[in-house]
């Protein structure tokens, strides 16, 4: 089920936070469990074994991790649980990938369980944390359920740690008013911002892509729309999360801080899919010595985990190819422009240009189709009606342009928090207009799918 | 609720939408958007699993969502109001007037159909026409947005034209349009007026003396299908009439209707739709007080309206439409022993099928 569906906020999302709402606090993790169950099965049923499988082994390896005293057996635990993990994401995600590589098909691996990326990382970064002895384990099969699959970040983040729930599964979650208030406004707000700016975003950026070889402005006003419809998608997504977290009477991690604003590419990092950046510094960079070895070996550690963010992001070379990208464009930054100390304006527009071409790499759909794409950017032509185009996107463009000016974004916040009748009016209208939209507009596209 | 109203009011809209969605009794047809609702889906073991009852059931929950009109009216006020003039592709052109999207108009397919119906002629040795009918942006230049993403349709004609006798529709069209409106602003068909010069041309090639037209009906409110596809709540309707010529008698795929138009349809939105009852793959107009002349009609609905003015000066027409005849084409004109065989189209069928040109017999 996708949040910005019908199915999900008519016949989903009402019943379940009002029943989690009263429920006591014995069947509050059994319940919140199964619906997720149910959330996740509403499209394909198929891969709810690997759901029990996973949950099962992960709970278990926790389980023994704590009880166990010889560091052998621990270290033997944690690896049958992390092989457990990568092991499945192996086969789903990459088995037709490398496959294809020595030039053969996979039969498994056609189709990706939903949002397996990110509930693998979720486990295996429990269990690290458990074997570290940084967090205790979950003894409660519901509770650990509930913390691995819960609906709100099921599917598309944000990457929770256990240390962020475990107190919000054991307590009596009963939100307050304040809490069901702002959770529902964030719900909403991440709602509009995926049907009401990255859907039709995202319908332009489909016929700019038609138009690019066509029309050098064409191929930028792809560019623009694509980097500003991923955005939203996600923020979306990630706002709603946190938004039923809240109702639900957890505190989701923020998983985007204005990334667009950002000062240079190191910066976009810090800011964008936040949870993600975090799970592989934590489990991935430092574990590699961080930036405490040496020049060399830190390069050499970014290399490692900017391979695989690009690899998280999907099974084919485009997507490793942007990743790297982004280390070398990281590298340039951190080595060169930081240490020259150049001009904070030559940093962010590097960030700017490492960015859109990043997403152009991102989306080029085979690895074949990123040079070309990138030449569209600079071969003149002009037969593609791109001012029509222009026009017609204008008020959609100014729109989500305004919303990546964090002042501007931060002072509407405190407006509404201040004049409770204006956000009720406002988030309200948003609501209304996210309906409508979800029930004449064809286009709705879920971006996810290959993470 | 004094202290979460946000909380309180959106979940009550949500939760009141999903019950009257099983409370109001279900629509089959939405007239405004002039198509099929969908239903609940049944449940099957497959369709469970691969997704598809998911996608059905979301399909369901929207199409009959309580105030579905009102969601649909919101949207699209919500589109013109952000400036947009490419709407579920109809442009909103000057004055009121929609216009289709033709970027993706292939001059390959109009040189392929024409050419296809100048083989039909070749191997049957009848003379044949084709009256090819622009859309209204050639004809209005100055309505279509600046910079649209329209097709060059006179590039297209100039094309049809190399392929097969084409016959000069467009500078009568021009010639006349200072006189009265020749198509709909809401419907992508000509109306009666831009018909009636179609069937002047006609007439001339084919050495008829045209009769005047005294028999429109009285006008009618009309929203055509741009409207059905961007219901914009503000959008004036169209006048609807047709020529109701007495003494024809239609049978459409072998059965013979009580008259041209469809009385039911009529009543309905899409009003164009009554006009001989719809599209067919065979249909034959039969003039009992013309005892000779036979004119085989290869056709789309843009020849709905036009027929029957033609049928006054023939005994029969047989008329064809690529898209739902599955016969031999060379077979049914021999068969029919027609002098002449007219091809009345819209460009915009020729440019985006090739349905004549894959036609049995070519």
């Amino acid at each position: 089920m996708l949040f910005s569906s019908l199915s999900f906020l008519l016949y989903f999302l009402p019943p379940v936070i009002l029943i989690h709402l009263f429920l006591p606090k014995r069947l509050q993790n059994p319940f919140l469990f199964f619906a997720s169950l149910f959330f996740y099965a509403w499209g394909d049923a198929r891969f709810v074994p690997l759901f029990f499988g996973l949950l099962i082994v992960d709970w278990g390896c926790g389980l023994l991790l704590e009880k166990a005293e010889k560091q052998s057996i621990r270290k033997l635990v944690l690896a049958l649980g992390v092989a457990a993990n990568m092991g499945s994401l192996f086969l789903f995600k990459y088995m037709g990938f490398f496959a294809s590589l020595v030039g053969t098909s996979a039969t498994i691996g056609q189709s990706l369980p939903l949002g397996i990326s990110f509930f693998t990382f979720q486990a295996t970064g429990y269990l690290v944390d458990v074997y570290r002895k940084q967090t205790k384990c979950e003894r409660n099969l519901f509770a650990f359920g509930t913390f691995l699959f819960m609906f709100p970040q099921l599917i598309a983040g944000p990457i929770v740690r256990y240390s962020d729930l475990s107190q919000a599964l054991h307590e009596k979650r009963r939100p307050e008013g304040k809490a069901l208030e702002m959770g529902m406004a964030l719900f909403i707000g991440g709602l509009a911002a995926k049907v009401l700016l990255a859907n039709p975003l995202g319908a332009f950026a489909e016929e700019m892509r038609e138009l690019m070889e066509q029309d050098t402005l064409c191929a930028w006003l792809y560019m623009l729309c694509y980097s500003l419809q991923i955005y939203f998608d996600f923020l979306g997504y990630s706002v709603m999360a946190v938004g039923m977290g809240r109702m639900l009477g957890f505190f989701f991690p923020r998983n985007f801080n204005h990334p667009y604003a950002a000062s240079s590419v190191t910066d976009f990092w810090r800011r964008w899919h936040i949870t993600l950046s975090g799970w592989f510094r934590d489990y991935v960079y430092i574990p590699l010595g961080g930036n405490r070895r040496g020049t060399a070996r830190t390069i050499l550690n970014m290399l490692a985990v900017w391979s695989l963010t690009g690899f998280w992001h999907g099974a084919s070379w485009e997507f490793i190819l942007w990743g790297l990208w982004y280390f070398v464009m990281l590298v340039a930054d951190k080595y060169l422009l930081e240490r020259l100390k150049a001009p904070g304006a030559l940093r962010r527009l590097v960030m700017y240009v490492s960015v859109g071409i990043g997403w152009m790499m991102f989306s080029a759909n085979g690895a074949e189709h990123i040079l070309p794409m990138l030449q569209s950017l600079v071969t003149v032509r002009s037969e593609g009606h791109a001012l029509f185009w222009l026009r017609e996107m204008g008020p959609v463009l100014v729109a989500a342009a305004l919303c990546c000016v964090p002042a501007l974004v931060n002072g509407a916040k405190k407006l509404m928090k201040r004049l409770a009748y204006l956000r009720f009016a406002v988030m309200l209208a948003l609501l209304l207009l996210s309906l409508a939209a979800l029930t004449k507009s064809s286009y709705n596209p879920f971006l996810y799918f290959r993470f | 609720m004094k202290k979460t109203p946000l909380f309180v009011v959106s979940m009550a809209l949500l939760l009141l939408l999903l019950a009257f969605q099983w409370l109001l009794p279900r629509r089959e047809f939405s007239e405004m958007e002039n198509r099929v609702l969908a239903q609940p889906p049944e449940i099957s073991v497959s369709s469970l699993t691969n997704g598809r009852w998911a996608d059905r059931f979301e399909a369901f929950a929207a199409d009959q969502i309580p105030l579905r009109d009102t969601f649909v009216s919101l949207y699209m006020t919500m589109e013109a109001a952000t400036g947009r003039r490419l709407v579920d592709g109809v442009l909103l052109g000057q004055d009121g007037r929609m216009l289709d999207r033709t970027d993706g108009y292939s001059e390959r397919n109009v040189r392929l159909n024409a050419a296809a119906l100048r083989a039909l002629s070749e191997q049957t040795g009848v003379p044949a026409y084709l009256l090819a009918v622009p859309s209204a942006a050639l004809i209005y230049p100055e309505a279509v947005p600046a910079h649209a993403p329209v097709a060059d349709e006179s590039a297209l004609l100039r094309a049809a034209g190399e392929e097969t006798a084409l016959l000069p529709l467009i500078n009568s069209l021009r010639d006349v349009r200072g006189c009265g409106e020749l198509y709909y602003h809401t419907d992508h068909h000509w109306n009666m007026g831009g018909a009636q010069v179609g069937y002047q041309i006609v007439c001339q090639a084919l050495g008829l003396n045209a009769m005047p037209v005294d028999e429109l009906t009285e006008e009618l409110p009309f929203f055509g299908s741009f409207y059905a596809r961007c219901p914009l709540p503000w959008q004036a309707p169209d006048d609807f009439c047709f020529a109701d010529v007495s003494g024809l008698r239609l049978i459409a795929d072998g059965e013979e209707k009580a008259g041209l138009v469809d009385e039911a349809q009529l009543q309905k939105r899409d009003r164009y739709a009554a006009l001989l009852y719809g599209n067919h793959g065979l249909m034959e107009l039969i003039n009992d007080s013309q005892n000779d002349g036979t004119l085989f009609v290869i056709k789309d609905s843009f020849a709905n309206s036009l027929l029957p003015l033609l049928a006054r000066h023939f005994h029969r027409i047989v008329a064809i439409d690529p898209r739902y005849y599955a016969g031999n084409v060379v077979e049914e004109v021999n068969n029919c022993n027609c002098e002449v065989i007219l091809c009345v189209s819209g460009l915009s069928s020729l440019a985006s099928s090739r349905n004549l040109a894959l036609l049995d017999g070519l």
